[in-house]
This record gives C-alpha cells, structure tokens and sequence, in this order.
C-alpha cells in the first residue's frame, strides 16, 4: 500500500498520536502500508516554509524507504520563487503541495500561474489541499474554509500537462472538480476526506475512474483506517482495483 | 464482533427496496441498524420543522422496515415537539404497540422547550431513549438547533432517562468536557469525521460505557466511522462496549411491545 497523502508534524490544536516520524511509521507498519508521500504539517502555519520543507527533507532523508516528499510552496510570500528553485536544486523536490486556503491566495492569482508554470516546465506533480479538516470544527479564531472546487477546476484545465493530486477532498467536492475539468488525463483525487456517502469509493471509480482514484490517509489528523477500510470493505469493487487505488495509481503517479 | 449502530436514515418516500444497500452493509458487517426517517426523500437538504402527518408517515416506513428486517433494523420514533398532543400520542402509540425502541429529535425545537420534557417523560416511563441531534459549529448553530449544554441541561432535568447525544455534540472536544457530568447522557460518535483520538477523548472524560457507535448513513459511509473506534489503541474490551455491549445493554432495558 502506499498512502498518497500523509504528513509529519505538529498541529496547533490538538495532540497527534501520530505526528513523530517514529510513530506515523509504526502506524503505517502495522496497517502494511509501505510508503507514504509526506509533508510537513507545521508548514501549514510556518511563514517561512523553507524552514519546514528543510526539517521535511531531513526526515525524508532519514526514511527514504518509506517515505516520499511534497514540499509546502506560499506564491503569496516573498521569495518562494527561489525557496521553490532550492527546493528543486537542493531538495530534489519532484512533488509540491499547496494550501491556498490557509496560506490566502486565489489559485488562479499571477503568481501561483506563475508558480503552476514552473511546475509545468520542470514535471512536479502539484498536490492542492482541499482542507485538512471540518471545517465546522475548527478553531473559532482560525475557520478556514475548503478550497472552492471551481478554483481547482479552472486551474487543472489551465494547465493539462501538469499532474494534479486533490488532496482532502469530501465526495462533492472531488464529484464536482471531476465534472468540471475536460482536461483530466492528468486530475487525481485521492479518499481520506471522501467519508461518505455509502459506497463512496465505488461510485468514485464509477464517475472518476479506478485509474485517477488514490488512497490517501490525510494523517496524523486522521486515522489511517477511514480510507484503508474504505476501500478494503467496498463490496462493489473488484480485488483488482482495490490494488490499483492501494498501490498501482500512486505508483504510476509518483513514477516509484 | 457484533455491531449496534445508533445512527441510520432512511428518507420518507423512499421504497422498502432502496434501503436494500444499507441491510446488506449491516450484514457485512454484523450490524443492528437503529433507523429513523426525518427527510422527505425528494428534499434531502433541509426539512427541519415537519407536520404531525409527516411524521406519522415517516414512522409508518421504518415500522415497514422493522417488519421487513427484523433482525437488522430497530426503529426510534420521529416527532415534531411543537405539535405537544399529537407527538406524545404518536410517541406513545408506536412505543406502546409496535415495538419502536427509542425517541429521535432532530431540530424542529431546541430541547430546552418544555414540550420536549414531556416527549423525554414518556421515554423515561418505557425505558428507551431519547436521541436529541446536537452539533456545536465554528460558523454557529442552524435553526432550532439544541447545542451541547442543553442537551446535558435536558439530562441534569430528567435523571431517570437516557439521553443519546447525537454526534457526540459535534466537537468531540468541546462534548466530552459538556458530558462529562451527566452520566445519564451516551455519546454517540456518528457523522463526523474520523479524526485520530477523536473517541479517545470522549473515552478519556466520560468512560467506555457512555460512548456508542454511529454511521449517520447514508451520509456517511459505514467503515469511515468504524474506523474511529478500531482506529484508537483501546482495549478490545472498550471496544466491544462502544461497538456493541453499551447500546446492547439499553435496548434490553426497553418495555415496548417487542419486550
């Protein structure tokens, strides 16, 4: 198995059971997940993310076997551009993530286009982090809304040639992103916020296509098990695709 | 390991047929679904304030239900409080005479109204539960809406019924401090998302035996919220309680015409 989108780090509000590379390795150990592409989730807050995208790679370095990077890029702060050429030069970055809820810019502004250019021109694979969590839940000073799925669909059918993963996606929204993109040979969605409704992993391989369908666990803020029963339990999937969305999509995705 | 899942809806209008998907999950799952129907299955997003008529249909279809599936389905029945008279009867009646094993409020009235009082007297009186929604949220509770402390106040008013908090207020957090001094209040864990520790939190400051098992399906799907609880490192034990034995041990206790 490989899970498609985890992260390593601390969370403001709350303690993580898995949030030390030691433990979300464990975790994956017992579950008989073999990788999981990470990123640093301090890097939701930090402002300088170099700083954060630095502690990921020190950790990637230390568990490469297990581990695969997607390095935290802010166009709407000063000097991503050349945080984002280390990032490719010293980091080796081939994977990027990106928040613009938290992080405060509009996916179609100048200078993520400009950003989106570069991943275009270089072959990373951009992953856009829908949410991380309810948003109903969240803390009453720091309520961050979902990215809006017309934003993601207009982004991925500006730039068809770039690898887009939607990371933290509920079901309507990743349903809608999907309906909205003509352009999708290269539009991925994976499950850890999918949660529903019944069967929802079947009806995405229905409407989406088992080929463009990942497991992803959005941890340590979630519990592996959501999306790894999701798909394990579905009875109206074939075994064979429970191995693509478990391990093949992700595979070819990430070129592993 | 036998599953009691607290939290399942069928819309009004539905046919028998349709709930078809949710009985074979149950039995995928070795699972008894508590089921009520408080939408019409034609406006699946709001229907907050039902008539008395709508609600006696809607019960009609889950008594069809518990006919049909037996050993899969329990009903709890589905009122407006606002009208006093005819919920009370209606409560009364599918109690009394079809085997219903417990109350469902939504949010039709905040749960502080005395009309409500009276609906949670009759459930005292046949010893089944009164399941209230309530859902604290960062952008503000929606029409009607009971929030956690009234809920636990609704307990603290009436010792001598159960009281089920539907997702366990909403902010697992924020419900388990509310609950924590209400032991005649259970936690139900359905609908939210699956947030590590989540249950454990509850666990942590109100015990095993006041947290009990959800889906909120169809909304949600069956092994997301499974995966709150086997996700957490608890004891097989505590497990078991939340899983199955709590709501196992309330049910048992219900003088309805099935007992």
């Amino acid at each position: 198995m490989i899970d498609s989108n985890a992260y390593v780090g601390e969370w403001p509000f709350r303690r993580l059971p898995y949030s030390k590379p030691e433990k979300l390795l464990r975790k994956m150990d017992d579950l008989g997940i073999e990788k999981a592409v990470v990123s640093r989730l301090e890097n939701v807050f930090f402002k300088d993310l170099l700083v954060g995208n630095r502690e990921l790679n020190a950790i990637v370095e230390a568990h490469a076997d297990r581990f695969i990077p997607a390095y935290t890029i802010n166009p709407a702060y000063p000097g991503w551009d050349e945080d984002l050429q280390i990032c490719i030069d010293e980091l080796g970055a081939e994977n990027l993530r990106l928040h613009p809820n938290y992080h405060g810019y509009e996916l179609l502004g100048q200078e993520n286009l400009r950003l989106l250019e570069i991943a275009r021109e270089c072959d990373l694979l951009v992953m856009i982090a829908i949410g991380l969590e309810d948003v109903r839940h969240h803390h009453r000073l720091v309520i961050v809304p979902d990215v809006g799925a017309g934003d993601i669909a207009q982004t991925v059918n500006a730039f068809p040639q770039v690898r887009f993963l939607v990371a933290g996606g509920r079901f309507g929204e990743v349903s809608s992103i999907w309906r909205s993109v003509d352009k999708r040979e290269n539009l991925y969605v994976e499950n850890s916020r999918v949660q529903g409704p019944i069967h929802d992993v079947a009806k995405l391989c229905s409407t989406i296509g088992p080929d463009h369908v990942l497991f992803g666990s959005n941890a340590p803020l979630h519990y592996h098990e959501s999306a790894k029963l999701s798909i394990e339990t579905e009875s109206q999937i074939a075994d064979a695709v429970k191995q693509q969305l478990l391990h093949d999509n992700a595979a070819r995705l990430f070129k592993l | 390991m036998p599953i009691i899942d607290v939290h399942v809806h069928t819309d009004v209008g539905k046919s028998l047929d349709d709930f078809a998907e949710q009985i074979a999950i149950a039995e995928q799952f070795d699972a008894v679904l508590v089921t009520y129907a408080i939408r019409p299955v034609a406006d699946a997003g709001r229907y907050a304030f039902p008539t008395a008529e709508f609600c006696a249909r809607s019960n009609d279809e889950t008594y069809a239900l518990m006919q049909r599936y037996p050993e899969r389905v329990r009903g709890f029945c589905y009122v407006n409080p606002y009208y006093a008279d005819a919920a009370a009867a209606e409560l009364e009646n599918r109690l009394k005479t079809q085997g219903f094993a417990g109350l469902k409020l939504w949010h039709a009235l905040p749960c502080d109204d005395p009309r409500v009082d009276r609906l949670v007297e009759i459930c005292a009186r046949y010893r089944v539960p009164a399941l209230q929604h309530t859902w604290l949220k960062a952008g503000g509770l929606g029409y009607g809406e009971s929030p956690p402390e009234m809920v636990a106040d609704l307990a603290r008013r009436h010792p001598d019924a159960t009281i089920i908090a539907a997702h366990a207020g909403g902010d697992y957090e924020y419900g388990a401090k509310v609950f924590r001094s209400t032991p005649n209040v259970l936690l139900d864990i359905a609908g939210n998302e699956c947030n590590a520790d989540g249950v454990h939190i509850l666990v942590d400051h109100a015990g095993a035996e006041r947290v009990i098992f959800g889906t909120d399906m169809p909304g949600r799907s069956f092994p997301s919220q499974l995966a709150k609880v086997l996700g957490t490192n608890l004891s097989s034990e505590d497990k078991e309680k939340i899983l199955y034995g709590n709501m196992a041990r309330v049910l048992a206790e219900c003088k309805t015409a099935r007992h």
